[in-house]
């Protein structure tokens, strides 16, 4: 009966955690979705946005949570910015989408940005030291950290607002008409390079949230980038490559997938299990457990 | 250049020398399936790391002479490139950087969380250390650093006339036809996978004998340094900020970047932490945006404007007569 | 005549000008030694800890009058940054004996690093003296050159199980059971290798006995799988953010074993305390120093001057402490030296007798080095959080006040 409890509990954390992994995610499978991006740098970007969120609040010694919302605002404009200075020229230059030089574009921005960012911050571990809602849940021998709860449910709220701003506003009909068809899109009358911009400022802005409601039982350091980056990759093909239902579904899978993993085996394999589970998906069905996927 | 040690006996200048030469041998291999066949992998630290693992421990276990050891690593680390190849060629692009990026961190993993295989004692995170023998050729050690500077001139001269074997031969065509248009290709009937794989374990194979020169260069070998992402992606870094279509690219990558990248780490190191690399990143984003076929491009640019003006000329624009 | 007395006098004073300036320029000539740190890259919060030691250690040893015997010689330090990368190390090491002309150089970790720079330092027979890396073979290479002063790995992981099994025996706890925690790195595994030796001999049971990988992001798993094994005691080696992260999830998932134990890691570093504040009471700490050491009074006074002087007012850790107490040491060879050659700084190292001054803040003494280069009769320390400072419990012989056993639960704090 114990065992039950453990399972429970662990399940519980995984689709917590998993559902921050999804939102962090759903910001790549945007940009690629409808870009068709793959973006090298987004751990970095990721990296960033928490550190912007990390140093506001130390700086204006408020609540985290108030934070969040100016940090996802001031992201969005750095994505923005990204897509039109950096990756537009290179757009333009070809027809189509050269993937090549988008890769080590990102891959270049990725180390300048890591580095910068080791460079500004240190390479100090930094928490968040937090007075508000630092209780725990408790359900019978299951701990829930009402900081991982708030985390959970605003992955949720932001993902229902993407859903509903993608499916019922004009903006959001024209960023899911470039998604399926750029040309025809462009035909239509649409400024297809516009709507890309606003599509990486959008993931930027929607990484940033969940990474900020991350950061109270978590640290921000220069090389979580690396980490989620993988992460998020895995989840993106995980779930199909440019869905949003996709990006969640997959960050719950690996969420529950490295809890019970780790309980089950050893913790250090955890990552290495899931990157030849991401291999293998790719092999075999890569567009993914559930979405579709054009490479 | 070769005659170099005669007149700057600064062991520090010349261990510099040796570090850049090693980038550029294994900048070179990566181009091999990079630049040549249009493949952009991201774990190429790997069949380094085998090729140094391997032969020092073979070394460390049986007193295997790392000259020997080395063949020993190069035939692991093409083993491990059919293991990776086979599957992840069937993808395209992004997606095939993407799993080899994967795959490299799964043998990372493995690699820190394995103690012993066999009798071999891979001591995980800690990694291994050569044992010091002093002066002894017979066993690729020397005291002294001119020797290794020999060993890598000519390391790169070979990897280099292998490559333009390779980019001369038919095979080299087949290899540009993939890389320019891979569905083309096939069209046209070449045996796509085959040739990609053929181009995987040569670079392979010369890149895991860079990790034997690694190996016995500095003496230690560590998961965390040799099988790092950072270290495939400095490697690919060289590569492409030189020109991944030319056989000197990575030879002017390499030389552009990693002396100066020491030369900021040595003397701004400890205020400006990284910003080396954060130079390294600008670079690349540069070189992308402005010279998409690197730097070696530079001439043929020059050149090509100067064209221009030229044939303008002749036309008679901007002629005031 | 007066003219005559006028040359001579201004020929005298330029000469005493010049001798002045001569005898300056002499004694102005510094002592170069090379100091290897990790000043940037994943260790460099560690390695800017140890550098204001170094410093600190400098700046008292300057203006004590530097190296009398050499004409009040002041010290001068030349950095390495080694970037916690034993191949950077290397080049860097070289540089410093090479292009620099440093007559010694002074060491750091992690032992990784420490390992193939004292060989290089070796190669080019300049003494290289190590304070804080642990890893045992940094002395068990047959080396004339190369000194350690601290407790070697080793026996770390054997002072810790001493340690339970005395609070075992002396304070009668019910202790059987025990969890190994430990990050997946040169470090976490040879500490982990210690405890496996010791931990049955002594009576112990390992119920569970878990590396985890260096970047995790979640502890949760590893929370339930210490609640499922309940274990009396949990050992642990970690980076801080780990220690922070896992704190947290103890506090949460009310983990509530009778001692938490670590092991001069994340724990020791003073923004783990800053970061989790009270969560960090009553853990233990094996460490290699502390700042209330009761066995000699300059501990104190040297404890207390660091942290006035040094800009962020840190107290002394262990690491500073060995740092600061291997550059005296370092000065005292070179003083009895009467040489900056290495060969001759190397001899006087290896005939080191300190019995007074400011290197005896390390809890031994007197300070001598065997025939590896490894210090005689080192020992370690367990330190618990009491109050948010770490306070020394054990042993018996150099305490500062007794340990809190069980370790209080969480909810009742």
């Amino acid at each position: 009966m114990d065992n039950l409890f453990i399972y429970l509990e662990l399940l519980v954390n995984g689709v917590i955690i998993g559902t921050v992994y999804g939102l962090i995610a759903c910001g790549l499978s945007l940009i690629f979705g409808v870009g068709k991006i793959v973006n090298f740098a987004h751990g970095a970007l990721l990296a960033l946005g928490m550190f912007i969120v990390y140093f506001i609040q130390r700086t204006l010694a408020i609540n985290i949570y108030l934070v969040i919302l100016p940090a996802a605002f001031l992201m969005f404009w750095i994505g923005y910015g990204l897509q039109f200075f950096l990756i537009k020229p290179i757009i333009r230059r070809e027809s189509g989408m050269p993937v090549l030089p988008v890769i080590l574009l990102t891959a270049g921005i990725m180390m300048a940005l890591e580095n910068l960012l080791l460079m500004v911050f240190g390479s100090s571990y930094l928490t968040v030291k937090m007075d508000f809602a630092q209780g725990t849940l408790r359900i019978g021998t299951i701990s829930l950290p009402f900081v991982r709860l708030i985390a959970f449910f605003s992955s949720l709220v932001v993902v229902a607002a993407l859903h509903f701003f993608l499916s019922r506003t004009d903006l959001g009909r024209a960023i899911r008409a470039v998604s399926q068809d750029r040309e025809k899109a462009r035909l239509l009358g649409v400024d297809d390079h516009k709507i890309l911009c606003i599509t990486v400022g959008l993931g930027m802005a929607i990484t940033t949230i969940s990474g900020g409601t991350l950061l109270p039982f978590y640290y921000v350091h220069p090389d979580i980038g690396n980490m989620f980056l993988t992460k998020c990759f895995v989840i993106v093909v995980l779930g199909g490559m440019g869905t949003i239902s996709g990006a969640l579904m997959g960050g719950i899978i690996v969420g529950i997938l490295e809890v019970v993993v780790a309980q089950v085996m050893k913790v250090s394999v955890v990552q290495a299990l899931i990157f030849l589970i991401f291999v293998l998906v790719l092999l075999l069905k890569p567009s993914g457990l559930l979405g579709t996927a054009r490479e | 250049m070769v005659l170099l040690p005669l007149f700057d006996s600064d062991p520090y200048h010349i261990h510099l020398i040796i570090s850049v030469g090693l980038m550029i041998y294994l900048a070179m291999t990566w181009n091999i399936v990079g630049g040549l066949a249009g493949q952009v992998s991201f774990g190429h630290a790997t069949f380094v790391g085998m090729g140094a693992y391997a032969s020092t421990l073979l070394f460390i276990n049986y007193g295997l002479t790392p000259w020997l050891g080395m063949i020993a690593g190069g035939l692991l680390a093409v083993v491990v490139s059919l293991m990776v190849g086979l599957p992840c060629f069937r993808l395209r692009g992004a997606f095939f950087s993407l799993s080899t990026l994967a795959l490299a961190e799964v043998v990372r993993i493995v690699v820190v969380n394995t103690e012993r295989i066999g009798p071999f004692e891979v001591r995980g995170a800690a990694g291994i250390l050569v044992p010091l023998k002093g002066d002894a050729p017979g066993l690729f050690q020397f005291n002294g650093k001119v020797p290794y500077y020999y060993i890598i001139w000519m390391m790169i001269g070979a990897v280099y006339y292998i490559s333009y074997r390779i980019k001369t031969s038919r095979y080299g065509l087949f290899l540009s036809a993939i890389a320019d248009d891979e569905e083309a290709a096939r069209a046209n009937g070449v045996n796509v996978l085959k040739a990609k794989m053929l181009a995987l374990m040569v670079s392979a194979f010369l890149a895991a004998i860079g990790g034997t020169f690694y190996a016995q260069f500095y003496r230690s070998v560590d998961p965390v340094n040799v099988l790092a992402v950072g270290f495939s992606m400095e490697i690919v870094l060289m590569a492409v900020v030189g020109g991944t279509r030319f056989l000197h690219g990575p030879i002017i990558g390499t030389l552009i970047l990693a002396p100066f990248g020491e030369v900021v780490r040595a003397s701004l190191g400890g205020s400006f932490f990284g910003l080396h690399k954060i130079i390294y990143g600008m670079v690349l984003v540069a070189v992308i945006l402005f010279f998409p076929n690197g730097i070696a491009s530079l001439p043929d640019l020059i050149r090509g404007r100067v064209k221009e003006k030229q044939n303008l000329h002749a036309a008679g624009v901007g002629a005031e007569e | 005549m007066r003219k005559k007395l006028v040359v001579a006098s201004v020929i005298f004073f330029l000469f005493l000008l010049c001798a002045g300036y001569a005898n300056r320029a002499q004694a102005a000539e510094p002592v170069k030694v090379g100091v290897i740190l990790a000043m940037s890259g994943p260790l460099a919060t560690m390695g800017e800890n140890l550098r204001m030691a170094y410093e600190f250690a400098l700046k008292e040893i300057n203006e004590s009058g530097g190296i009398k015997s050499l004409g009040g010689a002041k010290v001068q330090f030349i950095y390495g940054d080694h970037q916690a990368d034993p191949k950077v190390a290397a080049s860097e090491v070289e540089r410093l004996i090479m292009r620099e002309k440093v007559s010694a150089v002074l060491g750091t970790f992690p032992s990784s690093v420490s390992y193939t720079a004292t060989e290089v330092a070796e190669r080019y027979k300049t003494p290289f003296f190590e304070p804080v890396a642990v890893m045992d073979q940094i002395t068990e290479r047959g080396f004339k050159y190369v000194f350690r002063l601290i407790h070697p790995a080793s026996l770390w992981g054997q002072s810790q199980i001493n340690f339970i099994v005395d609070l075992r025996d002396k304070r009668k706890l019910p202790i059987q059971k025990i969890a190994l925690v430990y990050e997946n790195t040169d470090q976490g595994q040879a500490t982990a290798k210690g405890w496996r030796k010791y931990a049955e001999p002594a009576g112990l049971k390992i119920v569970l006995d878990e590396a985890y990988p260096r970047d995790q992001s979640d502890f949760t798993p590893l929370m339930l799988k210490l609640k499922q094994a309940k274990p009396d005691v949990i050992l642990m080696v970690t980076y801080i953010s780990d220690a922070i992260l896992l704190q947290k999830g103890f506090k949460e998932h009310r983990i509530e074993p009778i001692a938490f134990i670590g092991s001069s890691s994340g724990h020791s570093d003073p923004s783990f305390a800053r970061q989790v504040g009270p969560l960090a009471e009553y853990l233990f700490d094996l460490t290699e120093w502390s700042s209330d050491l009761k066995h000699n009074s300059l501990v104190k006074k040297v404890a207390d001057s660091y942290q006035a002087w040094n800009k962020d007012k840190r107290p002394m850790n262990g690491g500073a402490a060995y740092c600061y107490a291997g550059a005296w040491v370092l000065k005292d060879a070179i003083e009895r030296a009467r040489s900056t050659k290495p060969d001759d700084i190397r001899k006087a190292l290896s005939e080191t007798n300190i019995k007074e001054g400011p290197a005896t803040i390390v809890p031994f003494s007197p300070i001598q080095f065997d025939e590896k280069g490894q210090a005689k009769n080192t020992t370690v320390i367990m330190v618990q959080y009491r109050d948010g400072k770490r306070q020394t419990v054990w042993p018996d012989r150099v305490k500062a006040l007794d340990p809190v056993v069980p370790f209080p639960k969480w909810d009742k704090r």
